[in-house]
């Protein structure tokens, strides 16, 4: 690879999963006709609506050195919250703006136990998680609960023909990287997933970036179950059972790093995307669905592999770097 | 005193069972009878077999997401094999060849190629429950052999043989991690893994073998699951995770390595044994019980965190 | 010419001073670190604090930056008396050895980062780079604004630390051996950084081991030693080789120590040795022989003990008893007899939430035991770590103890009784009492001598030049990844040697 597309590599974490995506996309039209048509092209943006959205959430928790696993969970409370109150109120407003303040609520909650109790952050959403997830089935009384037919425009409906759960993600996405990379807290994340020392050194508010993350995750995954809800047509029990696991994986291959301070929020929504490629290509394949998994998984092994390559091979130049000046260094005894 | 204290300091997670065996036994009279106890052990018997497991990948500070779904994997394959051959042994020897090699990719990737451990088990999580759904075309393995049903009801003085299984693994556990040069390597990699290079520990190896036994164990756990619902489900894993990492911590074993026992796991997962049985003999419904879960998880790995002065878990 | 810069400065001084110390003291513990420390510094003047390791000087850093507050004395900041030095408040920024940036931030965002411009919804990003950028060019320096910190070298990663300091407090600035990961045309331009400062009228508290560096940009200079400040004054009126004697102090012969002529028979040998960090390294040890390896931190010194003992990848042969070691391994080196102290024994040598007990055989486990079946059972393991306990006189309640309970003195001793155990005939030593009390260190030099008088070879690696001379029979010294001389006992002159490991440059002006 010639020096400069390396830099650019290097700078923009997300070239290779873009590329990644590309090329499976080059591999799709090859086999399959449809592939290529507008319908399709929009179905998988609609497909991938939901992770990629949530994905923009985690990669912000992500690039503090966190993770968040309840994130399945927070999905399935704010859809039971939102469908039980549309049941009870048949207000929208009363419905929506309850479900939003609760999924910021339960997200900022979690930021709040993993700053105070400074107990991990995985074991910390771990047992959110089964907290979330109970609540939530006691809300509902483990039922299946439908929601107004008119829910479906915002799954399915189209705003100049452009399908509404895509825009609702460019939004999303939009307002992501202006975060990511015009704000304080964009920055102060970046920072205190890089080295939580200096930025305590630099008197950054970690504590309060660090809350801000989980809730903002919380706030973004609420858009996505409202979108999942509108799309299925009411609270199912299997909601976001898994989903967080997905998530992850979307923000991994994207290029953030699990140890912090490195990633982009461009990224883990390709990374999404990526995803749902994959599953449409086996779909055309006509693949089990179990087979999913299976891919799924490999696809995120060769991604973690590639990355610890990569990281070997820089290395390994940064010694040879070093070995040079030693070695250039003739001295006189 | 002092010794109760000490005690304290190791096993935190005994006062909370005392509180809760005292309070179950008051509000429910079934809850201390021979019968209860009984189920109570049978039905813990495969998380006791992982948490095991994972209790040693905590010991060396790694984390293994794959062991839910492995105890899946090798349920299914072993349910298929003993359909086919009607064979027991050959079924239990799948169990736990499937699991092995599960341990050992993950051994190989974690320790000689210094992956995540995060990231390559939820890899391989993901692999091994799309294997078991796949063989198993989504639905519970049909066939079981009637001695494997048989074995799941057997029990010998009020000690289901499942449960049997599980504590001569866990004998075998504490033996190895108290009596053997292996053991004590794994808690010296798990306290510091620089300081066991300088000492001449092959830091690479311990790491593999650590996730190698996860695996196998995971493997017999899986059996176990066939003996216990009467057939292969594969999906018997997918809830699992939470209850063993849980019961791991709450024992009091830090995810940070170097710090726990098999012992305190054993504690952790009678405690959360009690609760389940408990709060279903008072007719808690099973969604408010994932919360009382949570929240007795979270803070009792807080407490143990306090008791055993360990910085962060 | 150093004269001449001297003599600028001396004008300088009728300004008020911008910050004064007075009997400044600390003491952790009851034991006292700094002990009555005084100077002034005016506005423009570069004064250098100099000493060896556990001089005082990080501790007196700390106290004029804020982080440490003092037990006793007083600092004045333009003639008034402070009772907290707050870093910004007063004008006062420090450049750490461990640099406080970000890696996968830029330089602008680094820079900026804890006073961003524009609104906290809108980061000025245009105004943090011209704000970097202008720091930038102030100090004369040309560094792309948009790059990241990981990308730049230790050399451009240090001056951005720097303009990033200076931005929230540019009266007084202090540097804490600022060059030790530099390259000598990296150095340069940090010194013509310091010169612009100094003409800008910025205070500069320089810190350093390097005499040539003080001469080159300080004017005056403060001695410590053991906490006490030992001289000061003038550079211009002071040579170099006072200054060091100073530095140096105690006097050596008196503390030398008997040691018994060295055999003959070789133990190790080293040849050719060649890794990243050093370049083809030959030297011999014999029986009964201490061979010390002297040296500036990043000097390679670590680097070749971890190579000969198989912890880091090199080429070169390394012979032991006269029989070639290959491969180089950890496990070959062990089973030759060969064992290695490490120098960092929290991160490298102990493990802290593990009792006394097996830290002693985490080595050598079958030293400790005695068994049966291979691999099974610790019958005898308590008894015999005990017995260690008592041997090396390590103060702790019971074997069962946490290592992270103990002194730093008695964990050294553990490490030390965890190789012993393996009763080694040649034995590396890192650092061997860094950061131990006097008695352990006095305990630790005496069981040195006494393992080289009953025969086992020993090297040891140390940047405590006093503690080389005091305990080994002939001394190497390194720079920059190369072995620079070498010296026998009876000739040990530590001027020489610390002016041969510290001279400027690598080679190409090599001036030694």
């Amino acid at each position: 690879m010639p020096d400069a597309i390396r830099r650019v590599f290097a700078r923009q974490k997300w070239m290779a999963i873009a590329v990644a995506t590309i090329v499976l996309a080059g591999i799709l039209t090859a086999v399959s006709p449809v592939f290529l048509t507008l319908s399709n092209l929009q179905s998988i943006l609609v497909q991938s609506s939901v992770t990629a959205i949530m994905a923009i959430g985690m990669t912000f928790i992500i690039l503090t050195a966190g993770i968040d696993i309840s994130v399945g969970a927070i999905l399935f409370f704010t859809s039971a919250l939102f469908a039980q109150l549309m049941i009870d109120t048949e207000s929208y407003l009363i419905a929506f703006s309850a479900a939003m303040t609760c999924a910021t609520g339960l997200g900022a909650l979690n930021g709040v136990l993993v700053v105070k109790f400074r107990i991990s952050p995985l074991i910390t959403t771990l047992a959110t998680y089964s907290i979330y997830r109970g609540a939530a089935i006691h809300l509902t009384g483990a039922q299946n609960i439908p929601v107004p037919r008119e829910m479906g425009f915002l799954g399915n409906g189209k705003i100049f023909s452009i399908p509404v759960p895509i825009l609702i993600l460019i939004a999303v996405f939009v307002i992501g990287v202006y975060a990511f990379t015009r704000t304080r807290f964009g920055v102060y994340t970046r920072a205190i997933g890089n080295s939580a020392r200096s930025a305590t050194e630099s008197n950054l508010p970690v504590n309060r970036v660090t809350i801000a993350v989980y809730a903002a995750s919380g706030f973004v995954t609420g858009i996505a179950a409202l979108i999942l809800l509108a799309r299925v047509g009411g609270l199912q029990s299997g909601i976001g059972i898994g989903i967080e696991f997905t998530v992850i994986a979307a923000v991994i291959l994207g290029g953030t790093k699990l140890t912090g301070g490195s990633g982009t929020v461009t990224g883990s929504v390709i990374g999404a995307v990526f995803l749902v490629l994959i599953d449409n290509g086996l779909n055309l394949m006509n693949a089990s669905p179990y087979i999913y998994d299976i891919v799924r998984g490999s696809v995120l092994l060769a991604a973690v592999a590639v990355d610890r390559i990569s990281a070997v091979r820089q290395q390994k130049a940064v010694e040879a770097a070093r070995a040079a000046r030693i070695q250039g260094a003739a001295i006189p005894g | 005193m002092k010794s109760t204290l000490a005690s304290l300091k190791t096993y935190p997670a005994i006062p909370i069972i005392a509180a809760l065996a005292v309070a179950f036994s008051l509000f429910s009279p079934y809850f201390m009878t021979s019968g209860n106890i009984e189920a109570m052990l049978g039905a813990n018997a495969v998380v006791l077999i992982a948490a095991i497991g994972m209790t040693f990948v905590f010991l060396i500070g790694g984390i293994d997401l794959s062991i839910s779904t492995v105890i899946s994997v090798s349920a299914v394959v072993a349910g298929i094999v003993m359909a086919q051959t009607n064979s027991v042994p050959l079924g239990l020897v799948t169990a736990v060849a499937v699991g092995m090699v599960f341990g050992a990719v993950n051994g190989i990737l974690i320790g000689y190629f210094k992956l995540t451990p995060f990231i390559t088990t939820m890899a391989t999580q993901l692999i091994a429950r799309g294997i078991a759904f796949v063989l198993s075309q989504g639905i519970a393995v049909k066939g079981t052999p009637f001695w494997v049903l048989d074995f799941g009801f057997m029990s010998w003085m009020g000690i289901p043989a499942v449960t049997m299984v599980g504590l001569v693994l866990v004998l075998v556990s504490v033996f190895a991690l108290g009596k053997t040069t292996w053991g004590r390597q794994v808690m010296l990699v798990g306290s510091n893994p620089n300081s066991a290079r300088y000492a001449g520990i092959n830091v690479s190896f311990i790491e593999f073998s650590v996730y190698l036994v996860a695996g196998v164990l995971a493997g017999v756990a899986g059996f176990i699951s066939i003996a216990n619902l009467g057939n292969a489900i594969p999906g018997v894993g997918d809830t699992l995770l939470l209850i063993i990492i849980g019961a791991v911590v709450l024992g009091g074993t830090a995810m940070t390595g170097g710090e726990g026992s098999i012992e305190r796991t054993v504690l952790g997962v009678m405690l959360l044994a009690i609760l389940t049985n408990g709060l279903n003999l008072v007719g808690i419904p099973f969604y408010d019980q994932l919360i009382i879960q949570g929240i007795l998880i979270f803070f009792g790995t807080w407490l143990a965190m306090k008791f055993s002065g360990q910085r962060a878990v | 010419m150093m004269m001449n810069r001297a003599a600028d400065t001396i004008a300088a001084t009728d300004a008020k001073p911008v910050l004064s110390v007075r009997n400044l003291s600390k003491a952790f513990a009851g034991k006292t670190v700094v002990d009555d420390v005084s100077f002034d510094i005016h506005p423009g003047e570069v004064i250098g604090l100099v000493g060896e390791n556990g001089a005082g000087k990080s501790t007196t850093k700390n106290m004029l930056c804020g982080l440490l507050q003092p037990s006793n004395g007083e600092i004045l900041v333009e003639g008034e008396v402070v009772p907290h030095i707050d870093g910004p408040a007063h004008g006062i920024s420090a450049v750490h050895q461990e640099l406080s940036l970000f890696g996968s931030l830029t330089v602008a965002e680094n820079m900026c980062i804890s006073d961003l411009p524009g609104k906290p919804a809108r980061v000025d990003w245009r105004e943090a780079d011209r704000i970097a950028r202008e720091q930038l060019e102030f100090l004369g320096i040309e560094i792309d604004t948009q790059a990241t910190i990981e990308s730049l070298g230790s050399g451009r990663q240090q001056v951005v630390e720097i303009a990033k300091a200076l931005l929230h407090a540019d009266r007084v600035l202090i540097l804490d051996e600022p060059t030790t990961s530099l390259t000598a045309v990296e150095r340069e331009k940090l010194f013509a950084i310091i010169d612009t400062l100094k003409a800008r009228g910025v205070a500069i508290i320089f810190i350093s081991h390097f005499m040539e560096e003080i001469y080159r940009v300080c004017d005056k200079f403060i001695v410590l030693r053991d906490g006490k400040q030992v001289g000061g004054g003038y550079l211009s009126d002071v040579p170099q080789r006072q200054l060091e004697e100073m530095m140096v102090g105690r006097t050596i012969e008196d503390s030398k120590i008997d040691l018994h002529p060295p055999g003959e028979v070789e133990a190790l040998r080293v040849q050719g040795l060649s890794a990243i960090d050093f370049d083809g390294i030959d030297f011999t040890v014999h029986k009964g022989e201490i061979l010390g390896i002297s040296g500036l931190m990043g000097a390679g010194r670590t680097e070749i003990a971890e190579a000969i003992f198989g912890l880091r990848a090199a080429t070169g042969d390394v012979f032991v008893k006269g029989e070639k070691v290959s491969p180089i391994t950890v496990k070959a080196m062990k089973a030759r007899g060969v064992c290695y102290v490490p120098e960092d024994r929290r991160t490298n040598g102990l493990f802290l939430n593990r009792p006394v007990r097996e830290n002693l055989s985490a080595a050598a486990i079958l030293n400790f035991v005695t068994r049966s079946l291979r691999g099974i059972g610790f019958r005898g393991e308590k008894a015999r770590a005990s017995d260690v306990v008592r041997e090396r006189d390590i103060s702790v309640p019971s074997i069962e103890n946490h290592v992270s309970d103990l002194s730093g003195g008695n964990q050294q001793k553990v490490l030390l009784g965890r190789w012993l155990s393996m009763a080694p005939e040649i034995l590396i030593f890192d650092e061997p009492t860094k950061g131990v009390d006097i008695g352990a260190k006095f305990d630790i030099h005496a069981t040195i001598a006494e393992l080289a008088r009953a025969g086992r070879a020993v090297v040891i690696v140390s940047s405590d030049l006093p503690e080389l001379l005091h305990t080994t029979h002939r001394l190497l010294v390194m720079r920059k990844g190369h072995i620079v001389g070498e010296f026998q006992r009876e000739a040990y002159d530590s001027v020489k040697i610390i002016s041969l490991a510290a001279s400027a440059g690598n080679g190409s002006n090599g001036n030694a």
